[in-house]
């Protein structure tokens, strides 16, 4: 028994050494954000003696326009993505039609196709649409791959509602968008939350796309917006860290609300890479 | 309502998905193969010319091509092993706590670095191998080993590959984490029990009872794994732009070079139906696995 006890112990004083490493890097990123580049050589990985908070100012000042554009590009990707791909779900769970099963499988088959061979065409593409530089750039793309993933979730789940419930609601007389509206969306929320927190963080994260299609400085998203950040001619860490810290929040109040419903996202859309 | 009317109704609710479908998915996979077979670059750009197989030809003769898929299987090869192995060490651990507080907390507080952006995460990295006030540089400062301060993303293959593949350390948080943990927790107590009973050690019931049960799910990050990282070529692309010289360069950077940098979209395109082939040969095999799995 005392040896099982000693093996806890070992056990718990190692995950928390790993635990310090995985969590270093955020705490070293709050307390850089406070600090001069002298006081950065002085007091290397300690708190700040005299807190310097105009760097967070400065760096509020250079990060928040692209804020707004990433608020506004992974908002809209997730509302178009939901709502295109509940309809789409809805139709293949519930009704029977011509070439029902060819259409789905035509739908499966795009998950096979990797973003890496369509990023040189849908850049050509997105030039002749003359979107460049427009949030529409980055989210019309987004939706169309995100979809796949979520609608075949989604047909799952739905296909798992008591058809007693349903036809209960046709009884009384409700149409078909009532039954949608009123009895399979509001049973269909923890999924929608899992997996639209699932796309937004997917597409806030992308950082390729746009830096091809949203290459103007007013524009761009946060992930493309940092790394233009890093000037590496003269580079103020104040300013850089206060600029990683303050792109963070966002993410994180979030997360912090619906962690739960993330995980079961994250685990449940696995099937693609 | 009709069956004709009903049936309209049900490909008007379609439509969307497949109008997204056909414009930003289809469209542009016809086109990838179709560029593929063109001589066009920034200099002809209005006036492509049909080339048949030459760009890929050229591409098969080309030593940082080839070369790139060397160094591509190095950062497959130490994902898999290396970045997986710590996943697994990290779940397996908080599983030993059973189902205690501690066990949840430890779950959470791996979970967060998830959901800081990941380009913060790069940055940060960026900076800890920065050359004159980077962290390991100055670490090393510290402990008097002066000498091996190097400019790691750029000094050679060895450092600049090191650099990168120890991104992220220790490497516990991740999605392949969560799919472990989820795996080790579905393990049924009383399997571990019956092999206590005859007497295994805790070592031996990890080797012959948690791996074997986890086994499918270390299928599926692996695959997860070879097919997102074919693709992935972000970390190389901030770190070290594909340097020292084309040392660190992937072919998914290759190809964003090939198209991007020096404008020449025939090739460009060339390498992303090969690496499309690529992936698609280990997406099947994945749904093969699945199929097994049920």
């Amino acid at each position: 028994m005392a040896r099982q006890k000693l093996a806890r112990v070992i056990v718990v004083g190692f995950l928390f050494a790993l635990l310090f490493l995985t969590l270093f890097p955020m705490y070293f990123m709050i307390v850089t954000a406070f600090k001069t580049n002298y006081q950065l050589t002085i007091n290397y990985f300690g708190l700040p003696m005299n807190p310097h908070g105009e760097f967070f100012i400065d760096a509020a000042h250079k990060i928040w326009v692209y804020l707004k554009n990433s608020v506004v590009i992974s908002g809209g990707t997730v509302i178009g993505v939901l709502a295109i791909s509940s309809l789409s779900a809805y139709v293949f769970a519930r009704f029977e039609f011509p070439f029902k099963s060819a259409l789905f499988a035509v739908l499966l088959s795009f998950l096979m196709i990797p973003g890496i061979l369509t990023l040189i065409p849908q850049f050509v593409l997105i030039t002749k649409l003359n979107l460049i530089n427009s949030p529409w750039a980055a989210i019309l793309p987004y939706i169309a791959s995100g979809q796949l993933v979520i609608i075949f979730v989604f047909r799952t789940f739905f296909e798992e509602i008591p058809k007693e419930l349903t036809e209960s609601i046709r009884m009384d007389g409700g149409s078909e968008p009532v039954v949608f509206f009123r009895l399979v969306l509001p049973l269909a929320l923890p999924i929608f939350l899992s997996m639209g927190l699932v796309n937004v963080l997917s597409s806030w994260n992308d950082f390729i796309w746009p830096l091809l299609v949203l290459s103007d400085q007013a524009k761009t998203t946060i992930t493309v917006g940092l790394y233009r950040f890093m000037d590496p001619q003269q580079i103020i860490y104040g300013s850089v860290f206060s600029g990683m810290t303050l792109a963070s929040i966002p993410l994180m109040v979030l997360f912090a609300f619906t962690m739960k419903y993330f995980v079961q996202g994250m685990t449940s859309g696995a099937v693609k890479a | 309502m009709s069956k004709a009317m009903r049936n309209a109704w049900i490909y008007a609710c379609l439509f969307p998905t497949f109008f997204f479908i056909g414009l930003f998915l289809l469209y542009p996979s016809i086109e990838a193969f179709r560029i593929s077979f063109l001589d066009w670059s920034t200099s002809n750009y209005l006036n492509p010319r049909f080339a048949g197989l030459d760009n890929y030809a050229e591409l098969l003769r080309d030593p940082i091509f080839r070369k790139s898929f060397v160094i591509l299987i190095a950062f497959l090869l130490w994902h898999i092993i290396v970045l997986q192995g710590a996943s697994i060490l990290g779940a397996y651990l908080i599983n030993y706590l059973g189902k205690t507080g501690l066990a949840g907390f430890f779950k959470v507080s791996f979970t967060i670095p998830m959901v800081l952006p990941g380009m913060v995460t790069t940055l940060f990295w960026l900076f800890f191998y920065e050359p004159s006030n980077g962290m390991l540089n100055y670490v090393l400062g510290l402990l008097g080993l002066d000498n091996w301060q190097r400019i790691w993303l750029g000094e050679s293959q060895l450092t600049a590959m090191f650099a990168i593949m120890m991104k992220g350390f220790p490497w516990v948080s991740g999605l392949g984490f969560l799919i472990y943990l989820a795996g080790f927790q579905n393990i049924d107590e009383s399997l571990r029990e019956a092999a206590r009973i005859d007497g295994a050690s805790s070592w031996k019931i990890f080797w012959t009872v948690d791996l074997q049960l986890i086994l499918p799910q270390i299928r599926l990050t692996t695959i997860l794994v070879l097919i997102g990282g074919t693709q992935q070529f972000a970390d190389q692309l901030i770190m070290t732009k594909g340097g020292p010289g084309y040392d660190t360069t992937v072919p998914g950077l290759y190809m964003y070079n090939n198209a991007f940098t020096y404008g020449k979209l025939g090739t460009g395109s060339a390498i992303g139906v090969i690496l499309f082939v690529i992936t698609l040969g280990l997406t099947l095999l994945n749904m093969k696995f699945m199929r097994e799995r049920g």
